[in-house]
């Protein structure tokens, strides 16, 4: 038998210190330990907010009480007293309970899990998001700042009012260099990059801050998959380029099945994956050569010796 | 392994169930058999063909259980883990495939407590077998028919047969806890030739097995992905999304999770789930990376066979042969008509 450190199912007991809106249908939270203030010392404080054991690019799984659980990512790293955000789209049963809660509430956590974004501290960083995407590589933006990496943040959206994270980029813009783009510029208060012209957009910053070392993106797949293209198509190496995959999730830690991706489970294997990883397993999932002959056992009426001319083993010359 | 003379699985059942809850198959009145409880001093006869349609995962991996329970309250509200509390058990006479799904398993589920605190409390008693069972295809992943090493604490073992008559058993013991279950029974030790007979019996049960040139060309086509798909989404027709197959399964695992209200707060469920249902990897947005019914079907053969995942799970596949699927699928695409469809594709 294997005899391994057991898990814990059983979330650790949080509370929402704030909450404010953040985007459309978006709520930027932060919760802290439950017991905050109290006696909470260094050794109480549950992984989850840990500032020791959370890594930019992981998440960790939220519990609202009579509502469920579900996977967040964290949007920042816990702070000293286990403060962290979370940016949270109003979308489903449990974020509509989640919605409904005030400052004070209390609720459920478990994590960290997964594996977070590589730690590039001495690289120079490009970091393409979109979206609510912006969310899981916000805390690697940080990160990044902290170690005087310079990164250079592109930041796209469907339009002004889905531009999430206000107050980060605020920061940002005094921090790093950061690009902001959004598809539809109708009715916007300033102007934007045009979200659709990606390849475009890239070019320039790449002419204007480049070259980098990696790219870390994140966004809907359908963006992901461009970004991973184009940058491929520049020659930039696919083992430099890092993105973050959104999969259901009921467990976390590699049970449940659910966020499965050809032989990875994406709560343990991923997130994160390199796009050359991930273009592996997505070939795992794929037919990709046509059918070899059947394997002859010697005994199987059903096949065909392959010396009859013109068998393609697929039936057809009515061997079978 | 040291291995005894046993003259009737029933005096070891017996001598078991003194210390312990034994459960073993018995035919009920489904037809299909079942684990039954047996009590200390009962009469009831060992069956040692019988196979339940349910395997024995239930016994770790429980069909539906509690994972925590909740207790409100504005001051001191509290998440608190519920293991099960397991009185020490015997599973006796499990077969070698469903012995092989349980390593399976334990491997999977190393490091979660429910499935541990279960586990941890039971002793295995395997069995041989000697003829291939109904649609049985153990040996084709290595499954079986004699039990695997380190599959179970201790081993029935037949003694070849004379003209059709049971010589006895030998007794194998495979693990300390095997040896110490069985210390004072006062068993004789065997004699050396042992081993030379239950490989006998074991090549004679395979050259029993039906053709599995299909099966292995099955494997062999979906490891290289030379499956085309069109044939999965043909497959997926046929599949209902009844999730029998992996109910049956003794290596599925999948679970979802429910709360459930109680007076005071809530507890968590875990209960089993199944990959071939619509929703498994349903989004709250609604993005579904498995809608397609054809991608689902293939999903549930691809972690049966794949070699990407047996190697994550220490060279073993997720099929252990005991063909279970074939006989609870309602359509027509159990193990061996979809690897052979796979084979011919």
């Amino acid at each position: 038998m294997h005899k391994q450190q057991l898990i814990d199912h059983t979330p650790a007991l949080m509370r929402i210190v704030d909450k404010y809106q953040d985007g459309e249908d978006l709520c930027h939270f932060t919760f802290a330990p439950f017991n905050e203030g109290e006696s909470l010392n260094k050794d109480e404080m549950p992984d989850l907010c840990n500032i020791n054991k959370v890594q930019p690019g992981q998440f960790m799984m939220l519990t609202i009480p009579n509502a469920g659980e579900a996977a967040f990512t964290y949007a920042s790293m816990p702070d000293e007293n286990g403060h962290f955000h979370c940016l949270i789209r109003k979308i489903g049963e449990l974020t509509d309970a989640l919605f409904e809660l005030e400052p004070g509430a209390m609720v459920g956590g478990r994590g960290p899990m997964g594996q977070g974004w590589p730690n590039l501290k001495d690289k120079k960083v490009l970091v393409i998001a979109g979206g609510c995407g912006l969310a899981p590589v916000a805390a690697k933006v940080d990160a990044l700042i902290e170690a005087s990496a310079e990164p250079v943040v592109y930041f796209s959206a469907r339009n002004e009012a889905m531009l999430v994270m206000k107050k980060e980029r605020e920061r940002w813009q005094e921090q790093c260099k950061l690009y902001e783009a959004v598809d539809d510029c109708s009715g916007a208060s300033k102007s934007y990059l045009a979200g659709r012209q990606l390849a475009d957009n890239l070019d320039q910053i790449i002419q204007d801050d480049g070259p980098f070392d990696h790219v870390i993106t994140c966004g809907p797949e359908g963006m992901m998959l461009a970004v991973c293209r184009i940058m491929e198509g520049k020659g930039f190496p696919a083992d430099h380029i890092w993105l973050s995959l959104e999969r259901r999730m009921h467990c976390g830690v590699g049970l449940c099945g659910h966020c499965y991706m050809a032989d990875h489970l994406v709560c343990v294997d991923g997130p994160t994956y390199r796009w050359d990883q991930l273009g592996e397993l997505v070939v795992k999932e794929k037919a990709i050569r046509a059918p070899e002959s059947p394997l002859d056992m010697g005994h199987a009426a059903s096949n065909c010796g392959e010396e009859k001319e013109g068998c393609d083993g697929n039936g057809g010359c009515g061997c079978r | 392994m040291k291995v005894y003379k046993l003259e009737r699985p029933e005096f070891l059942r017996n001598w078991l169930s003194e210390e312990r809850e034994v459960f073993q198959p018995v035919m009920d009145a489904t037809g299909n058999g079942s684990w039954q409880p047996i009590a200390h001093g009962a009469v009831e006869e060992f069956d040692d063909e019988l196979r339940p349609l349910m395997s024995p995962k239930d016994f770790f991996f429980s069909e539906r259980e509690d994972l925590f329970r909740f207790e409100a309250g504005a001051e001191n509200p509290t998440f608190k883990p519920i293991i099960p509390r397991i009185e020490k058990r015997v599973l006796f006479g499990v077969k070698a495939c469903d012995l092989k799904a349980i390593a399976y398993q334990d491997k999977h589920f190393a490091t979660d407590p429910n499935y541990q605190a279960r586990r941890r409390q039971t002793l295995l008693v395997g069995i041989d077998c000697h003829a291939p069972c109904e649609g049985g295809f153990c040996p084709t992943v290595d499954a079986g028919p004699t039990v695997r090493d380190g599959t179970a604490d201790l081993v029935l073992i037949p003694m070849p047969s004379v003209a059709g008559e049971q010589a006895g058993w030998w007794l194998g013991c495979n693990s300390q806890a095997g040896e110490h279950a069985i210390w004072g029974m006062n068993l004789k030790l065997a004699e050396e030739g042992w081993d030379y007979w239950r490989k006998l019996t074991e090549k004679r049960a395979k050259a029993s097995f039906p053709n599995d040139t299909q099966l292995l060309n099955g494997i062999r086509r979906l490891n290289a992905r030379a499956i085309p798909d069109e044939l999965w989404d043909k497959l997926g027709i046929q599949c209902l999304s009844c999730s029998g197959c992996t109910m049956v399964c003794p290596s599925c695992s999948c679970y979802a999770v429910e709360d459930i209200k109680t007076p005071t707060g809530y507890v968590r469920e875990r209960f089993w789930d199944s990959c071939l249902m619509e929703g498994f990897q349903k989004e709250a947005s609604g993005a579904n990376p498995t809608q397609a019914s054809g991608k689902r079907v293939q999903r549930f053969w691809f972690h049966k066979f794949s070699d990407d995942i047996a190697s994550r799970m220490d060279d073993s596949y997720g099929c252990v042969g005991c063909g279970r699927c074939e006989v609870t699928c309602p359509g027509s695409i159990g193990v061996h008509s979809v690897m052979e469809a796979i084979a011919n594709a």
